[in-house]
């Protein structure tokens, strides 16, 4: 890969239309981190709403349209579209492309030593295909009565008989799940074909087994959810009725649809895809948190192999789960219990890679640089997501918790503190690679604190305000007796995310700051032992110089004898 | 580092002090009365609210239990995880032991761990449910008041089978907004005295059915007060039962829990739960044909 | 150049406006009557509407009665309140310019004020809520938009004001409190009326010529009705409702 080659490219091939899995990266990133602000915003303007209720959105009131709200207020069915877009966004255009396109991407190729994806236009096609998805969606803000407003989960009939919104919604997510299944063959394929010699199963580094799970996770998961989506298309388009049984009356008129449809057919078709989406956002977090602890704790993760097992037992398990979201449909006793005792099950594994991860702590020496502070602010965060897991998956318990906002704090604590935190942790770590230079870590500390005290205040008060008994979706909580005695409970949750919001300025300063003025990085600034760290920073196309082989697992830190406190996998020398 | 190591302290504690210090919260919403002039009985607060059920106790029990065990392991784990952040902080001179510790305690927490969600399933969460879900009175059990309860976009209608304990015929076909919203069949005699009302009306101390369905999309019919949630399903008809204490006489709310439309927040039912005398004399009350409207005898 | 031949096109309209409106009031014209129902009376009843779902409406007003039939039993012949009566045929291809004056429609005691009415193509409809809750305002027509919208706070002085296309009656409800409905016609031209609580309608303004009125009620369905009117003249007209 001599550099004439670049040149030969132009702007637009190499820079834009470009195969290179790190252009697309960059670009899957970039994309997502838009994304996931923007989902943020529309989260910020909800909070104002639901903490002062019926008054004016501050500042940008006026941007809002006379669609979703009315003088700047706020309306009940601009709530809902924002609320059904923030979901969306934030798990299809925001996570998920930056864990798995963005970080997947650009990481796991330079893990397992080779010099790109083993289809780099497929990967070129699948970055496209998410585009269009994310501009669909954007749009869709502006059609008329607004974007779609049946909740991220579109149940039908509602999502049926819904404003056209919900059309392009169904189109967007066309486009995402094409993306997303073209990306994850590519995946899988490139993890079982290009590793450099040497470099076995269970010498891959733990984020590498993460996107493997979750390219699996994706490519099973994913084919339901979009014949789910044609099924709704032509529900709303074609006249079918797949979801829509006979003697309905909407709005005091009797409906058109023939009937003959089942609600329910499509919840199991959605949460099919969903329940292992939830895992699809969680799991190549963990990776990045492996990766980041162990080069931080000095010491190779603890239980490598455990760990391994049980992301694997953890993906295969996603699969037979799904209608633990389901329990309050009117389902039997035996079924339940079948999806109860599923659910039981798939907190053990999440339990050994947790207890793994803190063990690893154990006999350390810790340094507490930026990404390890996101990643020490992960754990916790992470456990409590986990831990209120289960009284959600205990039927009984279900009843009075199912659909309340203890569920939004239980999964919030999951993808967000959980989650984004192992984003922020990621790219601060790997953002030397790609940029060839350090973030300011003082203002990273900035953002690290304020936004783990930022999402504490954010989602600790929804647990109690869930165990109170308010609804989720709920665009005004004080007309119920119970939602008013918590109005205290919600305005702090909405000050802690505004507060939330600040704390990212520092992020965003540092993170544009950082790319052209900050200090210079060498090749491998983190004393790191994995692949990426072998090759320049940043990588040049092509990736390595020489083809890399692998001698050694992937965290050979702290090793006796050795020269220094790590081994890299590339480095001879005594194997282990 | 020391003060890195302390703010992490230090927000650990601001955090562990928010959740657990934090005065709970005055019941706004038992002392002032709704807007609209109906008082609303029980204590509400950042926890569950009252209970007026017989069963709900057994479902608070659940969940008292899965916290404490919550509480219990988190604060393990936490203990652990500040105790390492301390002790094996970056120090000159020291280097991490790269050897696995032979954690027995983890092995044995983790096994532990399991253990107890099997009781919790086993033992407390499937007697319960299968208790909630699955001894429902049969439809023609006198010993049970029926009640027919129907979802629309956005109100809540109830239907009670009057003084011949029948329901009469019903069909999407004869539904009318304002007069008759759950599409009676006036030419059958067993719905000649059927009462529908947009009040929720419920003696103590009997069971009480609710069969749900919708009217047009999915919505979820919930009661906290009498922990009850089950989803209304255009095309199916779920029953559910439940009894109200004695001493729970009041006035409550009926929400929707499920996203139905644009005002799901607004589709919220008054529930009256009386003696049963009282109970009584509201369905004779409930019975009568409408009044006539005059609009000059307005005031 | 551009710009005096727009001022010679306002101008022109406007003079034709003059002379049309001028014209059309030195011809006062006028169709007027009441409607009278031919059935049997007994079997309709207004009777008060079960509002229990949502106390906020009885703050505004205590009670309030079904709308689908209304009729005024106290005087003889017994008339029928809220029928809509237009012109249907005889105005030929005569344009008529839209009101400037907004027609406003007020949300007040969990009911619509007015519970029936005309509009024209064009012509501002405004929307108020005088209640201390939440209405939704759902249109439910074959050719316009079907408007859905909420109007969650009390609001009597900016409301939501839109327009209209031409279209033949249809209803508008109220999806939180789903007693709540109205009807709304909208007509290219400015001849309709409502009947009002003694059954009466009044239409002016149309000129010489021989029309045909169409009535419609929400219940009871359409009918029609001839008339011919001169010049400055008014023309009595009561017409029989026949209800099966
Ligand atoms: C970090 C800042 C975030 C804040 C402050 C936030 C806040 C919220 C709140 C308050 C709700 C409940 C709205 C309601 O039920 O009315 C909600 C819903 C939701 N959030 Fe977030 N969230 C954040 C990040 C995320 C992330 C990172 C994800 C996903 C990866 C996410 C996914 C969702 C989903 C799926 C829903 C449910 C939407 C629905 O009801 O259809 N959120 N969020
Ligand atoms: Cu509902
Ligand atoms: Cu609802
Ligand atoms: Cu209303």
């Amino acid at each position: 890969m001599s550099s004439d080659h670049d040149h030969e490219m132009g702007f637009l091939r190499k820079y834009v239309f470009s195969t290179d899995h790190k252009v697309i990266g960059i670009w899957y990133a970039l994309t997502g981190l838009f994304f996931l602000f923007f989902g943020f915003c529309l989260m910020m303007i909800m909070r104002w709403q639901l903490a002062f209720p019926l008054e004016k959105v501050p500042v940008i009131g006026g941007l809002l349209g006379s669609t979703l709200a009315n003088d700047g207020v706020l309306l009940p069915e601009g709530y809902n579209a924002l609320g059904a877009m923030h979901g969306t966004i934030m798990i299809f255009l925001g996570v998920v492309p930056i864990v798995v396109g963005g970080f997947g991407n650009y990481v796991m190729p330079l893990q397992i030593g080779a010099p790109d994806m083993a289809f780099p236009k497929l990967n070129m096609f699948s970055y496209w295909a998410y585009f269009i998805g994310g501009v669909v969606m954007l749009a869709s803000f502006f059609v008329p009565g607004g974007p779609a407003n049946s909740g991220w989960t579109s149940y039908p009939p509602l999502s049926n008989i819904a404003t056209t919104g919900q059309t392009w919604w169904l189109f967007g997510m066309v486009a995402l799940i094409t993306s997303s299944l073209l990306g994850s063959i590519n995946f899988i394929v490139t993890i079982v074909q290009l590793r450099a010699e040497g470099l076995t199963m269970f010498r891959l580094p733990f984020f590498v087994w993460a996107q493997f799970v979750t390219a699996f996770l994706l490519l099973l998961a994913f084919p339901p959810l979009e014949a789910a989506s044609i099924l709704q298309l032509m529900d709303r388009l074609a006249g079918s009725s797949f979801f829509m049984p006979e003697g309905l009356v909407v709005s005091g008129e009797q409906s058109a649809y023939t009937g003959g449809g089942n609600p329910i057919l499509w919840q199991h078709l959605f949460w099919f895809l969903a329940h292992p989406e939830v895992y699809v956002l969680i799991l190549p977090g963990l990776g990045m948190v492996a990766e980041v602890l162990a080069n931080n704790t000095r010491k190779p993760l603890w239980g490598y192999r455990t760990m391994v097992y049980a992301l694997v037992f953890l993906g295969f398990m996603s699969f037979i789960v799904w209608a633990h979201h389901m329990f309050i449909t009117g389902m039997g006793v035996t079924i339940s219990a079948f999806f109860a005792t599923t659910t039981m099950i798939i907190s053990v594994p999440s339990v050994v890679i947790l207890t793994a991860m803190i063990i690893t702590l154990y006999r350390a020496s810790i340094r507490f640089t930026v990404p390890m502070l996101f990643v020490l602010g992960f754990l916790p965060m992470f456990a409590i997501g986990g831990l209120t897991g289960l009284p959600l998956g205990l039927p009984a318990a279900d009843i009075p918790l199912h659909d309340t906002y203890y569920v939004i704090a239980h999964f919030h604590y999951v993808v967000a503190p959980g989650t984004i935190f192992a984003i922020f942790a990621g790219l601060y770590y790997w953002f030397p690679k790609v940029t060839g230079r350090m973030m300011n870590s003082g203002l990273g500390k900035i953002h690290f604190f304020g936004s783990f005290i930022g999402m504490n205040i954010v989602f600790g008060p929804m647990f109690f305000v869930g165990l109170a008994g308010v609804s989720r979706r709920l665009f005004d909580q004080t007309g119920y007796a119970w939602g008013d005695a918590v109005q205290n409970w919600t305005i702090a949750s909405s000050y802690g995310a505004w507060f939330l919001g600040l704390a990212q300025i520092p992020f965003i300063i540092n993170f544009f700051m950082s790319i052209r003025g900050g200090a210079k990085a060498s090749d491998n600034p983190w004393d790191a032992t994995t692949l990426e760290w072998h090759a320049p920073s940043p990588p040049p196309h092509g990736n390595f110089a020489t083809v890399p082989v692998v001698y050694r697992g992937p965290y050979d830190y702290s090793t006796p004898g050795a020269a220094a406190d790590f081994s890299p996998q590339h480095a001879a020398g005594t194997e282990s | 580092m020391r003060f890195t190591k302390m703010l992490c302290i230090l927000a650990v504690l601001a955090w562990a002090s928010f959740h657990l210090l934090a005065p709970p919260v005055q019941a706004q919403g038992s002392a002032a009365p709704d807007t609209s002039g109906v008082k609303i009985d029980g204590e509400y607060g950042p926890f569950l609210p009252t209970d007026i059920s017989e069963h709900g106790y057994k479902i608070d029990r659940v969940i008292d239990i899965v916290h404490v065990f919550m509480a219990v392991l988190f604060v393990g784990w936490g203990a652990f995880f500040v105790y390492c952040l301390v002790r094996f902080r970056q120090k000159p001179g020291h280097q991490a032991d790269p050897h696995e510790v032979k954690a027995k305690v983890s092995k044995w927490s983790e096994i532990g761990v399991a253990v107890f969600e099997a009781v919790l399933l086993i033992g407390f969460s499937m007697p319960l449910w299968a208790e909630v879900r699955a001894e429902i009175p049969a439809d023609d059990d006198p010993n049970a008041l029926h009640v027919k309860v129907l979802g629309e976009q956005f109100a809540w209608n109830f239907r009670y089978a009057g003084p011949d304990g029948i329901f009469g015929r019903s069909a999407a076909k004869f539904v009318k907004d304002g007069t008759n919203p759950m599409g009676l069949d006036r030419s059958d005699p067993h719905g000649d005295d059927d009462i529908v009302s947009g009040e929720f009306h419920i003696p103590t101390g009997k069971p009480i059915v609710v069969q749900l369905t919708s009217k047009d999309v999915i919505h979820s019919f919930s009661v906290p007060v009498l922990r009850i949630k089950q989803d209304t399903i255009p095309g199916m008809r779920i029953p559910i039962s439940f009894t109200a204490k004695k001493s729970g006489v009041g006035t409550y709310e009926v929400a929707c829990a499920q996203l139905c439309g644009n005002n799901h927040y607004s589709m919220r039912a008054l529930m009256y739960v009386q003696s049963q005398n009282d109970f009584d004399a509201w369905l004779i009350e409930a019975g009568k044909p409408p009044e006539e409207f005059d609009e000059d005898d307005l005031d | 150049m551009r710009c005096s031949k727009n001022t010679i096109t306002v101008i022109a309209t406007g003079f034709i406006l003059a002379i049309g409106t001028t014209a059309a009031m030195a011809e006062k014209t006028t169709v007027r009557g009441k409607v009278i129902f031919k059935g049997n009376a007994a079997k309709f009843k207004r009777t008060k509407l079960d509002t229990s779902k949502d106390p906020k409406c009885k703050m505004s007003k205590k009670s309030i009665g079904t709308y689908d039939v209304i009729l005024n039993k106290k005087t003889d012949p017994i008339t029928i309140r809220n029928v809509l009566v237009s012109i249907k045929s005889g105005l030929a291809d005569r344009v008529f310019p839209t009101p400037n004056t907004p027609v406003t429609l007020t949300q007040y005691g969990c009911e619509y004020d007015p519970h029936v009415f005309g509009i024209m193509e064009g012509q501002e409809l405004k929307i108020l809520n005088g209640d201390e809750t939440n209405h939704n305002i759902h249109f439910l027509p074959k050719n316009n938009d079907q408007y859905n919208f909420s109007q969650p706070k009390k609001d009597l002085e900016k409301g939501k004001t839109i327009t209209l296309d031409a279209e033949a009656p249809f209803r508008v409800k109220c999806d939180v409190h789903p007693w709540m409905g109205c009807h709304i016609g909208v007509f290219k031209h400015p001849f309709y009326d409502v009947t009002d609580k003694l059954g009466k309608f009044e239409i002016s303004g149309m000129g010489a010529g021989s029309y045909t009125l169409e009535l419609w009620h929400e219940t009871f369905g359409t009918m029609t009705a001839d008339f011919t009117v001169a010049k400055g003249q008014t023309t009595d007209l009561d017409i029989e409702f026949e209800v099966k």
